[in-house]
C-alpha cells in the first residue's frame, strides 16, 4: 500500500479511537459483546445528539421570533455566507504567511526527507486538517436546519417530525460541508503555491500574495456597509447555499446549486492537487514544527509547555543588544528585567496588571468594609502570581542566579523591585483615581507599596520555600521544575497582608477614625520587614 | 601550591539517602584535577555542593578563605561554574549574557572587546545576537564557558564540559584550560573522556557510591 495513504489511514484510525474511547467505545476490542455495544452506542449518542440539536434548535427558534426578520431562510443562507467567508478569509491570510501543511518532527525526519508523491501528501495532509475542520460547520449547519424545522412547526414537537429534522440536516450538510472543503482546498492550494521547491516559479506570486489577501479582506469589510458590493460578493456563495437552507425549491433548482457546489469542490480540490506537486516538504516541517509542537502539547494537555513554545514563537529568533542603560552589580538584575519584560510583553499580560488595578480601585472606591476586604484578598492574591512570574523563571535559570556575587536580600530586592515597582505605580494610580481626602490618601499613598511588597515577599517566600535545587538543576523543561504558590503560601499571604490593610480600609470607610491608617504604617513595615528575612532565608537555605 | 578551594567534611544526603559521604577536598592553585566515577556516583551533587548551588547537609566550603554561604559574594566572585546542560534566559541574546554577567561581576571594563575575543575564538560571533533555544547542544556548552571565562575567576568548576563539542573546539577548549591553569586558576572538571584526562589531569579524584578518594 501506498506509503502516504498508509499513514494517512493510520492516523485516522488513530484519532477516531482515541476520540471513540472518549465516548466509552474501544475500538481496538473485537470481541462479540463489545459490537453488540456498539449498536447500544450508536443509538445512545445518536438520541443525546439529536436531543440536543433539537434544544439548540428550539432555542434558535425563540431567538429568531423575537428578531424583526423577513425570512428565517434568508437569515440562514446570510449566516452560512458571512461564516464561510471570513473562516476562508482567515485560512487564506493564514495560508499565505505559514504552511498549512502541518508536519510533526517524526514527519520532518520520516516522511518529508523521503521521495513520497508530493501530490499524495498535500492531498492526505489536506483530508486530515478538514476533518477537525468541518465539525464545527457541520454542527452549525444542523443547528440552523433545526432552527428551520422549528418555525415551521405549527403545533408543537413530534415523533414524526423527526424525519423532517433529519432530511432537513442531511440536505444542509450535503451543501455546507463541500462548499466549505472547496474554500479551504483552494486556500491551503495558494499556501501549496508559497512552498513551491523553485523560487523563481513563485517570486512574482509572493510579492503581492500577501497584500491581495489583505485588500481582499477589506473588499469583504467594505461589503458589511455597501449593499451593491454585498450582492456581488455574497452571490456566489448565497446561490448555492439557498439549497441548502432554503424552505421550498424546486428539484430541478436544487440540482444546479448541487452542481455548482461540486464544481466548487472539484475545482478547489484540482487546484489543491495542481498546487502541491512540487511542493518543498521540508521547509513546509520547518515553518510549522513549532505549530506542530504546540498542537501535540496542548492535545496532551501540558499548559505550561504550550506557554514556553508559544512565548519562544513570540521572541522571535534574534534581537539587536538591549540599549537599555546599564549599572554594574546588583543592578545589572534590574537591567535584565526590564528587557526580559519589554521583551515579552503580550496582551494576556497586560490584563494581568488591569485586572490588579481595577482591584485596587475597587479597593479605594468601596465604602462596604467585608467587600473591600475581599477586594484586597484577590488583590494579593493576583499580584503574588504576576510579580513572581520573573522569580519562578530565574529559578529556572538556578546556576546563573546562584553564581551571582550578591548578598540574598539585595538579589531579591533587585529581583522582585521592577514588578512590586509596577505594582505601587498602579496602586498610587487607583488612589489618584477615586479621589480620597489628602490626609488620608498621604498615609494610603505610603502604605500601598508596603502591602505590595507585603504580598510580593510572601509569595516568593512560598515558591522558594517549596523550591529543591536539584529540582532545579534537572535536566527537563526548566520552568516546569519550579515551584508555584500553592495554598499555603496564599493563606500566609493573605494573613500577612489581613491586618494593615483592614486598618487602612477602615480608615477608608471610616475616615473620622484616620487614626487607624496611621497605626497601620509601621504595622506593615515590621510585617514586610519580617517577609524579607524570611524569604532572604528561604533562598539562601535552599537544599 | 597554596590551596584556594577547601571542601571540609562536606556531605550531602537526600533524606535517608545518602549521596555524598562527608568528604575533604582541596584545588590548589595552578592545578587542574579530574572527578570521575561511575553514573550515580555523586559527581554531580559534589560539584552543586562546591559551586553553592546546593546547600550541604553537613561541612563548609572555602574559596581562598571565604565561606561559600557566610560570605557569599567574596566566595562567588571567585568562583565560576559550568553545569552539564546550561540553561540561558529566554529572552536574552548570547551577547546580552556576557554583558550581565560581566558587569554582575563588576567586571564591565574592556568587556566588549573580551566578549568579542571570545566569541570569535568559540566560533559564535555570528551567532552573538541568536536566541539561546535556537542553540544546538554543543553551541549551548561553548556558550556556557564563555559565561565563565567572561569574569575573573580563581577556582573553575566543570560538569561535563565536553560532552557534545566537536574536535577543532575541544582541543581550543583544552588549551584555553591549559592557559589558565598557568595563569593560577583551580580547575575541577568532571568527566567521562578518557583522552581528556590524560591530557590535562595533575590529579584525578574518584568518586563511588559518594566516598571521594585520589585515583
Amino acid at each position: 500500500m501506498d506509503p502516504v495513504w498508509t499513514l494517512f489511514s493510520r492516523r485516522t484510525f488513530a484519532q477516531l479511537a482515541y476520540w471513540l474511547s472518549v465516548l466509552g467505545y474501544n475500538l481496538r476490542d473485537r470481541t462479540r459483546t463489545n459490537r453488540f455495544y456498539f449498536i447500544y452506542f450508536c443509538i445512545f449518542w445518536l438520541i443525546w445528539i439529536t436531543a440536543v440539536f433539537a434544544l439548540l434548535g428550539a432555542s434558535g427558534a425563540n431567538f429568531v421570533r423575537s428578531l424583526p426578520v423577513g425570512s428565517p431562510s434568508a437569515l440562514a443562507v446570510r449566516i452560512g455566507v458571512f461564516s464561510i467567508m471570513v473562516w476562508s478569509w482567515i485560512q487564506l491570510w493564514q495560508a499565505t504567511g505559514r504552511s498549512p501543511f502541518v508536519f510533526s518532527e517524526e514527519d520532518a525526519y520520516l516522511l518529508c526527507q523521503t521521495p513520497v508523491s508530493r501530490r499524495k501528501v498535500g492531498l492526505a495532509w489536506f483530508l486530515q486538517s478538514w476533518i477537525g475542520t468541518a465539525l464545527p460547520f457541520a454542527a452549525g449547519a444542523i443547528v440552523i436546519s433545526f432552527t428551520l424545522v422549528e418555525l415551521t412547526l405549527q403545533h408543537g414537537v413530534d415523533y414524526a417530525h423527526l424525519i423532517s429534522y433529519f432530511s432537513t440536516s442531511l440536505r444542509a450538510l450535503a451543501i455546507v460541508l463541500p462548499l466549505q472543503m472547496a474554500f479551504q482546498a483552494f486556500s491551503w492550494g495558494i499556501g501549496a503555491l508559497r512552498l513551491r521547491r523553485s523560487w523563481r516559479d513563485v517570486m512574482w506570486l509572493l510579492a503581492w500574495l500577501r497584500p491581495a489577501v489583505f485588500v481582499l479582506g477589506l473588499i469583504l469589510l467594505a461589503g458589511i456597509f455597501l449593499p451593491g458590493l454585498r450582492a456581488v460578493i455574497m452571490t456566489p456563495l448565497s446561490f448555492p447555499l439557498e439549497a441548502a437552507f432554503a424552505g421550498s425549491m424546486t428539484l430541478v433548482g436544487w440540482l444546479v446549486r448541487a452542481a455548482l457546489v461540486l464544481a466548487y469542490i472539484g475545482t478547489g480540490l484540482l487546484f489543491l492537487i495542481r498546487c502541491s506537486d512540487k511542493i518543498h516538504l521540508g521547509r513546509a516541517a520547518q515553518e510549522t514544527q513549532l505549530h506542530a509542537a504546540v498542537q501535540l502539547a496542548r492535545g496532551s494537555g501540558n499548559f505550561s509547555l504550550v506557554d514556553t513554545l508559544e512565548h519562544r514563537r513570540h521572541l522571535g529568533t534574534t534581537h539587536a543588544p538591549s540599549r537599555l542603560p546599564a549599572r554594574p552589580g546588583v543592578w545589572m538584575l534590574v537591567w535584565k528585567d526590564a528587557v526580559q519584560s519589554l521583551r515579552s510583553l503580550r496582551a494576556g499580560q497586560a490584563l494581568g496588571w488591569v485586572f490588579v488595578f481595577g482591584l485596587g480601585l475597587e479597593i479605594f472606591l468601596l465604602s462596604n468594609f467585608p467587600v473591600q476586604m475581599v477586594m484586597g484578598a484577590l488583590w494579593t492574591i493576583a499580584l503574588g502570581g504576576l510579580t513572581t512570574e520573573r522569580l519562578r523563571a530565574d529559578l529556572a535559570r538556578w546556576w546563573l542566579l546562584r553564581s551571582l556575587p550578591l548578598r540574598a536580600n539585595n538579589l531579591l530586592i533587585a529581583e522582585l523591585g521592577l514588578s512590586c515597582g509596577l505594582g505601587a505605580l498602579l496602586g498610587w494610580l487607583a488612589l489618584a483615581v477615586s479621589g480620597k481626602p489628602p490626609l488620608l490618601g498621604v498615609f494610603a499613598a505610603v502604605l500601598v507599596p508596603i502591602l505590595v511588597a507585603i504580598s510580593v515577599l510572601a509569595a516568593a517566600h512560598d515558591i522558594l520555600s517549596h523550591s529543591k535545587a536539584r529540582n532545579l538543576m534537572s535536566p527537563s523543561i526548566a520552568e516546569e521544575n519550579v515551584a508555584r504558590q500553592n495554598i499555603e503560601g496564599v493563606i500566609r499571604a493573605l494573613l500577612s497582608v489581613a491586618v494593615p490593610m483592614g486598618m487602612m480600609c477602615w480608615s477608608l470607610t471610616h475616615p473620622a477614625q484616620i487614626g487607624w491608617a496611621l497605626a497601620a504604617v509601621p504595622l506593615a513595615w515590621m510585617i514586610m520587614m519580617f517577609n524579607l528575612r524570611t524569604v532572604g532565608l528561604a533562598y539562601r537555605w535552599m537544599e | 601550591m597554596p590551596q584556594i578551594l577547601q571542601a571540609i567534611g562536606l556531605s550531602h544526603s537526600y533524606g535517608a539517602f545518602q549521596a555524598l559521604a562527608p568528604t575533604d577536598l582541596a584545588l590548589s592553585e595552578g592545578e587542574i584535577s579530574v572527578l570521575e566515577g561511575p553514573n550515580g556516583s555523586g559527581k554531580s551533587t559534589l560539584m552543586l555542593c562546591l559551586a553553592g548551588l546546593m546547600r550541604p547537609t553537613e561541612g563548609t566550603v572555602r574559596i581562598e578563605g571565604y565561606d561559600l554561604y557566610a560570605d557569599e559574594p567574596e566566595a562567588k566572585r571567585r568562583l565560576a561554574f559550568m553545569p552539564d546542560v546550561p540553561r540561558f534566559y529566554t529572552e536574552m541574546t548570547a551577547w546580552e549574557h556576557l554583558r550581565f554577567l560581566a558587569l554582575a561581576h563588576d567586571a564591565g571594563e574592556g568587556f566588549e572587546t573580551r566578549a568579542e575575543q571570545l566569541l570569535k575564538e568559540f566560533g559564535l560571533w555570528e551567532a552573538r545576537d541568536l536566541l539561546p533555544h535556537l542553540y544546538s547542544r554543543g553551541m549551548s556548552l561553548k556558550l556556557g564557558l564563555m559565561f565563565a571565562l567572561i569574569r575573573p575567576f580563581k577556582v573553575l568548576l566543570l560538569d561535563e564540559p565536553t560532552s557534545a563539542l566537536d574536535a577543532v573546539t575541544s582541543h581550543m577548549f583544552v588549551a584555553r584550560l591549559t592557559a589558565l591553569r598557568g595563569q593560577g586558576a583551580a580547575i575541577l572538571l568532571s568527566t567521562h573522556d578518557p583522552d581528556l584526562k590524560s591530557g590535562l589531569a595533575d590529579r584525578v579524584f574518584f568518586l563511588e557510591h559518594g566516598r571521594l578518594s585520589v585515583a
